[in-house]
């Protein structure tokens, strides 16, 4: 059965290049015969990589440990929960996710009735990104070797057991999603590729992958959400990004991505940046490339990574040959991309947009510099450094507060041109707010200039959100005489584009609270306590009563300490934590289980670092203040994509403003933001 | 008098003798600030964290290295931090030192941004002027009250 999984590889590697060459000529021949022959093989390749992905299912689940893979990720105590999630443990399997993603992808492009002058260049593209992977599974890293020594007949009782880290529900989820983002850019980036080869000058491109874009976006989303909670529960340090190579790695293309998905808007409506745009998908598709890069070949020690140099190669020459593949296109097929549009003012939304983009690249650069500059620094001075929190923290947060800024400024400016009494009726109250809020927390006894800048930039944003809707509200209730609830909600869904985007600024303004509030009034400590004793740390009183040893399941043991949580000033009790250190019989070292608390106030984190022979144990323990805004806003912003991506009157773009009011062109389908 | 002083030594000495005791066990055990721990990687087994988020033996051992220079010998933060830089290297910092090609890193994201704004700047000022010229050759459109209504209309569906 193993060789069944091997030859489905190499089968589907096959199909995956004849379909390129077949895509190929059917685009240049336009021929109907060749376009079905190389669906046809974009199905095959679809087929072959599932049937290929359920082969490695099934023996990670039956446990076959003649199977290398099977054997270095799984074992008979693993849980079947893991036994799934171990499909993404390794480098071959995670791989073999991504080409089952992939190619489910290129299938729904291949298949699709949008921009059908577009669909076989496109599909070439993704099927060679497909290609791609197959020659890396089948001849770098295949998922069904055995392990050294099998012979038929030969059963293995055991294997060597997953890592105690990635048996955390968010390490289960968190891979899949930011794979689903990974893998949805390729999509804009090959339809944007299929424009230039095609001569298609126009936004077509754009509007077919406006929903892949924002799927991908989404995806990336919640999988750097749910990647920075696994490392807040699991981790076990008390933070939740840690600026890891690999962290960043999916960090920097959500920039850029986010960057792609505002300046798209201003070719959908004014046909300018049309450079800019085929250029910011590209970094953003490469980005996602080297990200993998980064993960796979060892070259940055990070807490996550796979760490195998030959398979690195591999990644870095493809990421190169796509960017060089890029450009040239680009270069070639400039005159394609000459925009026909001006501004008409240099205080506009458009305008606006620009900073917003240039702050989203600023801050991508600074991430990618800061990520790669341990390797910049040896190959230039031969001298090793690290980048970490103390580099990024400084750096990125005078971006980060310009560009929450800018997302309060940006959506409440007209489009072509704002006038100072637009700008004093969207801002005047906004910016009051926001000064009485700072002024307040000053009163209460914050000091920080950050804090104070963060938390009244936050107040702004959400001000100028509220303020627009109910403007909106009140104009609608006005118009169609509906009340206020059903003119609100009318309001949301008739333009469900560009409220989701509000819905989307309103909970990364909810995490930039979350951000800042658990970076300003932190509180740590580090206590050895004796049976009985008690600490005070913020409003808590916490008394340690035990130090018990425990099961769990059939193979872990788990040393707890069992904590009694009250109210420091009114005495009464809160509950009970219980921090834990975890032994995993594939771990030298224990596993930390922090014992948690959790209010929208802010987090009582503790976990329990060494213990001794009479039962006193050493905590650290944290107040991480607003740390559950940052999950509840990240939650926002998924809903709020959601809320745009759902499809029907209200999901389409707005009317085009090019130049002046005589080419002011009809509404399509709704107005947008 | 005299034949009182090695008494008095002995009682002095005595005296002192559990409160340097304690300070020798103080320094081991004293917890090092936050920021002075933020910005110490993990370099001793490779596991490369942030000591502060560090709980492996080899970042114990760190820690212990970090008292034993801050409290026992009492050097200041920059201090201590000289004293790793020397015996771990430059990797033993979580920032690269602001020095020589390490202001690259440090200046490349603003550098970016302020050329990407002065870039911007450029080009609005130029389109801005193209679009100012192309706006006085055009000649202003009105609408008659028939299409006023219809566009009425339009906007009362969208908002």
């Amino acid at each position: 059965m193993a060789e069944a999984g091997y030859f489905s590889l190499v089968l589907a590697l096959m199909l995956s290049l004849y379909g390129i060459i077949a895509f190929i000529i059917a685009a240049r021949r336009d021929n109907p015969i060749f376009m079905a022959s190389a669906r046809g093989a974009t199905l095959g390749v679809t087929l072959f990589s599932s049937l290929a992905s359920f082969i490695l299912i099934y023996f990670l689940i039956t446990g076959d440990y003649s199977i290398k893979y099977v054997y270095e990720y799984t074992s008979n105590d693993l849980p079947l929960f893991y036994r799934l999630a171990a499909w993404w443990a390794g480098n071959a399997g995670s791989l073999l996710l991504w080409l089952f993603l992939l190619s489910w992808y290129t299938a729904m492009v291949a298949f699709s009735k949008k921009a059908r002058n577009l669909t076989p260049y496109a599909s070439a593209i993704l099927l060679f990104n497909s290609a791609f992977f197959l020659f890396v599974l089948a001849f770098v890293t295949n998922p069904f070797e055995r392990v050294a020594g099998w012979y038929p007949g030969a059963v293995i009782p055991d294997g060597a057991g997953m890592n105690p880290l990635l048996q955390n529900p968010g390490m289960v989820f968190h891979p899949v999603t930011t794979y689903l983002g990974y893998v949805g850019f390729a999509v804009p980036f090959a339809y944007a590729m299929t424009a230039l080869l095609t001569k298609t000058g126009n936004d077509q491109w754009i509007k077919v992958t406006r929903h892949w874009t924002i799927i991908a976006w989404l995806f990336l989303t919640l999988g750097n959400l749910w990647g920075a909670q696994w490392a807040y529960a699991e981790l076990g340090w008390g933070g939740y990004w840690g600026w890891d190579p690999v962290e960043n790695a999916s960090f920097i293309p959500w920039l850029t991505g986010s960057a792609f998905l505002h300046s798209v808007m201003i070719q959908e409506r004014k046909n300018m940046l049309k450079t800019w745009n085929v250029v910011l998908i590209t970094i953003t598709y490469v980005l996602t490339l080297f990200g993998t890069f980064l993960v796979r070949s060892g070259v940055l020690t990070s807490v996550h990574a796979f760490g195998d140099s030959t398979l690195g190669k591999y990644f870095l020459i493809f990421t190169l040959l796509m960017l060089f593949f890029a450009l040239d296109l680009i270069i070639l097929r400039r005159d394609l991309l000459v925009q026909d549009a001006n501004f008409e003012s240099f205080l506009s939304k458009e305008s606006s947009f620009l900073i917003n983009n240039l702050i989203l690249v600023g801050l991508a650069v600074a991430v990618f510099f800061g990520t790669v500059y341990p390797l910049v620094s040896e190959a230039v001075r031969g001298v090793k450094v690290s980048v970490g929190a103390s580099f990024f923290n400084p750096v990125v947060a005078p971006l980060g507060i310009a560009l929450f800024l800018l997302m309060g400024i940006c959506p409440l400016i007209a489009w072509r041109k704002a006038s100072p009494k637009n700008l004093i009726d969207n801002f005047l109250w906004p910016l009051i707010i926001a000064l009485v809020c700072a002024g307040i927390l000053f009163i209460l006894g914050f000091r920080k200039g950050y804090a104070l800048l963060g938390f009244a930039t936050a107040m702004f944003t959400i001000c100028t959100i509220i303020l627009e809707i109910l403007r909106g509200t009140k104009i609608r209730h006005k118009l169609t005489g509906e009340g206020y609830p059903k003119a609100f909600l009318g309001l949301m869904i008739r333009n469900r584009r560009r409220h989701g985007g509000y819905i989307i600024h309103f909970g990364l303004v909810l995490m930039l609270i979350g951000i800042v509030g658990s970076h300003t009034a932190n509180l740590d400590m580090i206590q050895t306590l004796k049976p009985g004793q008690s600490v005070d740390i913020g409003n808590y009183h916490l008394t340690f009563n035990r130090l018990g040893e425990k099961p769990i399941g059939t193979s872990l043991d788990a040393v707890f300490a069992d904590i009694t949580v009250s109210d420091r000033s009114k005495g009464t009790l809160l509950g009970y934590v219980e921090p834990q250190k975890v032994f995993y019989p594939t771990s030298e070292q224990p596993m930390t289980e922090i014992g948690l608390r959790s209010t929208l106030k802010e987090d009582l984190y503790i976990i329990l670092s060494t213990w001794d022979r009479e039962g006193s144990a050493t905590f650290k323990i944290l107040i991480n203040p607003l740390v559950s805004w940052l999950w509840i806003g990240g939650y926002i912003v998924i809903l709020g994509a959601i809320f745009a991506l759902w499809p029907g009157r209200g999901s389409q773009t707005g009317s085009k403003y090019v130049n002046t009011v005589n080419h002011f062109q009809p509404l399509e389908g709704g107005r947008e933001g | 008098m005299r034949k009182f002083l090695p008494l008095v030594l002995i009682i002095f000495i005595s005296l002192l003798a559990p409160q340097s005791l304690s300070a020798e066990e103080d320094w081991e055990t004293r917890p090092i600030p936050t920021d002075v721990e933020v910005g110490v990687i993990c370099v001793l087994d490779g596991c490369m964290m942030n000591l502060n988020a560090c709980e492996t033996q080899a970042a114990q051992q760190l820690r212990l290295n970090i008292r034993e220079k801050m409290y026992k010998e009492g050097l200041s933060k920059e201090q201590t931090y000289a004293y790793l830089v020397q015996t771990y290297g430059e990797k033993v910092l979580a920032a690269p030192p602001k020095r020589g090609f390490n202001w690259t890193v440090w200046l490349a994201p603003f550098v970016v941004t302020i050329g990407g704004g002065a870039l911007i700047y450029l080009g609005l000022e130029k389109w801005v002027l193209r679009s100012q010229e192309n706006e006085e050759e055009s000649t202003p459109v009105t609408l008659n009250p028939e299409d006023e209504k219809k566009l009425e209309e339009e906007i009362k569906k969208y908002i």
